[in-house]
């Protein structure tokens, strides 16, 4: 066999082990969920492969709880995370990106501070804030909180697609006759398709995920608190076969805007633009 | 001829390094006038500046007599080709070329027609829906120029534009631009360093070193009588030849003379080096013996052009056709013909 092709062989081998590194957790959620407890829960050694099939434990659990709340819940602060990351996010990093590296890389290692520290440590103090603010057990307080996480993340990566942006591009708007606004909106955000698609998506998938804030900011009742928070309810009070379903009810909104933004996610969208 | 654009006093600093320094300079309606020099002299500053993309630390520009220099670039009416073409990856090149008029607000039911009939001008009517990344490199230099004239600005800069083609094709883009820039009679500013596209293009030739004009003409002018030694060695495909004034009788001056105005004779004779081949000519490159072996560690080397070939070593003795006398300064003093 040739180098190139043990190259190819040796790439899909190493493919497929991440693969399944990566799946399994969710193939394990999915034959829990789908096999009634006698071939799961029930046994010591629960099989591999789905033997029967049921929607059972779904339908029950969806009876037995109001999921739809938290769900909603979650949803709503998801996408207010996401917008607001984007929303302050793109504009400082472009004007990061104006700035010389030395001095936007010291201020992006500031804004990182917060991550840095437990986020008990930040979420206790700013919670009483809150609460003074009436921002205590809303959608926008529960958002605000997470954007100390999640706003770094956002406003580095804008800054790094702000900066690969071939400055020419941004004169040649100018030279072309457009204002700044045009040039804003009409060439460099277009062209930051990607790095916007996968900071709404990294903070969309944070706030989904998140629950330090979401559980001091918002109250521990099942039809207020995030999807998060809810889960952690059931799980501490051993219904496993509940957790299971909602932990797998959790992963298909990821899954669903991960297939719809995966057409932006490409690296190639810039190329062509400039010559030399 | 009518000025079109008039740039007085003007400076660029980055720091305390002078990129323009004190520049004066005149375009004149209507011609091509080449931004000639070496790398880092400030030619594409000039350009940035004018257009406004770079601020000027002082001076002004006049552009039909109305000063410019702190208008925004988006209100200098201006057009600007970019070495890289900046070509817009997220339009198709209908789109690009539509961009510019657009944000002049441009009468909706005239665009299509007017992109059409620029596109027919520069050969790239069949390419008009493609996106930019599915274009060759002379298409997209053609597309970044329709771009540009396709909204009739007060003049055009073009900053190296053809230096990312291949020779083939930069030989026939070079062509067809000057033809271009004849038919429509606009006014091109255009930067190279290099010395072919300068000869071919311009009108006049302006010579920008350490961010001043060195010297302004046609470009035989320049080429046949450089103001300075410098320019002497760097306008021409050979660098200008330099010996002392001693082989003329001309104690204390510098004679300049150029390769090919040399015949057979006695004045001068050197010792050759090298002998190249050149369509039906030849290069030689000798050394000849200073008058003033310790100033100059004793030869200096000139290249010459012959009708014949020379072996290695061989003497050549040679005859000036016409010289130029420049001072211990390298300045020009007369032109001897």
């Amino acid at each position: 066999m040739s180098d190139e092709g043990k190259g190819h062989w040796s790439t899909y081998i190493v493919v497929l082990i991440l693969s399944i590194v990566f799946i399994y957790p969710l193939w394990i959620l999915i034959i829990y969920v789908v096999q009634p407890a006698y071939l799961t829960f029930d046994r010591i050694y629960p099989a591999q492969i789905p033997l029967a099939f049921t929607l059972q434990n779904i339908t029950q659990s969806f009876k037995e709880v109001d999921l739809v709340g938290p769900l909603e819940r979650s949803l709503e602060v998801a996408f207010l995370v996401g917008g607001i990351a984007l929303g302050l996010g793109i504009p400082a990093g472009y004007g990061l990106s104006k700035l010389t590296s030395g001095i936007s890389n010291k201020l992006i290692v500031f804004l990182f501070i917060i991550n840095m520290m437990p986020g008990l440590v930040i979420a206790i103090p700013i919670s009483i804030y809150f609460l003074h603010a009436n921002l205590d057990n809303t959608v926008f307080g529960v958002a605000f909180a997470q954007e100390l996480v999640v706003l770094p993340l956002s406003v580095f990566i804008s800054l790094s697609g702000f900066r690969s942006l071939p400055r020419d591009l941004e004169y040649q708007a100018r030279v072309d006759g457009a204002s700044f606004s045009s040039t804003f909106s009409r060439i460099l955000l277009p062209m930051m398709k990607v790095p916007i698609m996968v900071a709404f998506l990294l903070a969309w998938m944070t706030s989904w995920d998140e629950f330090t804030y979401a559980v001091i900011i918002a109250p521990i009742v099942p039809t207020d608190s995030t999807f998060p928070v809810t889960l952690y309810n059931y799980v501490s009070r051993n219904l496993p076969l509940e957790s299971a379903t909602f932990a797998l009810v959790a992963t298909i909104p990821v899954i669903i805007l991960a297939i719809i933004l995966q057409k932006y996610l490409k690296g190639s969208y810039l190329s062509g633009g400039l010559v030399g | 001829m009518n000025v079109k654009m008039r740039y007085e006093n003007v400076y660029k600093l980055y720091g305390n390094k002078r990129v323009l320094n004190k520049l004066d300079l005149e375009v004149y309606d209507g011609e091509f006038l080449v931004i000639l020099g070496p790398s880092g002299m400030g030619k594409s500053t000039l350009l940035r500046t004018t257009v406004g993309i770079e601020d000027l630390t002082a001076g002004k520009i006049f552009l039909d007599g109305q000063d410019i220099s702190k208008r925004p670039p988006n209100k200098r009416n201006i057009a600007m080709v970019f070495q890289n073409y900046a070509l817009y990856p997220n339009m198709t090149v209908y789109q690009n070329i539509q961009f510019p008029l657009k944000m002049a607000k441009f009468e909706k039911s005239k665009i299509k027609g007017k992109i059409e009939a620029i596109a027919e001008t520069l050969k790239i009517s069949e390419v008009l829906q493609r996106g930019i990344n599915q274009l060759s490199g002379g298409q997209k230099q053609r597309v970044a120029l329709a771009r540009a004239l396709v909204r009739d600005p007060k003049i055009f800069l073009l900053d190296e534009p053809l230096s990312n083609l291949d020779a083939r094709v930069r030989y026939t883009a070079r062509a067809e631009l000057k033809k271009i820039q004849k038919e429509l009679g606009h006014t091109f500013v255009y930067v190279t360093h290099d010395q072919i596209e300068a000869a071919t293009l311009s009108d006049r030739v302006a010579v920008l070193r350490d961010g001043r004009i060195e010297q302004i003409g046609e470009y035989d002018q320049i080429l046949n009588e450089p103001r300075s030694k410098w320019l002497g060695d760097f306008v021409g495909e050979y660098p200008m030849n330099f010996i002392d004034g001693e082989y003329l009788n001309l104690p204390d001056k510098i004679i300049g003379f150029r390769d090919y105005w040399i015949k057979e004779g006695k004045s001068v004779s050197g010792r050759v080096e090298l002998c190249t081949h050149e369509e039906g000519s030849y290069h030689i490159s000798c050394f000849i013996e200073s008058q003033n072996p310790e100033q100059d560690d004793g030869e200096k080397r000139v290249v010459l052009k012959t009708s014949k070939p020379y072996e290695i070593n061989d003497t050549v003795g040679f005859d000036l056709n016409r010289y130029n006398i420049y001072n211990s300064e390298g300045v020009l003093e007369k032109v001897v013909k």
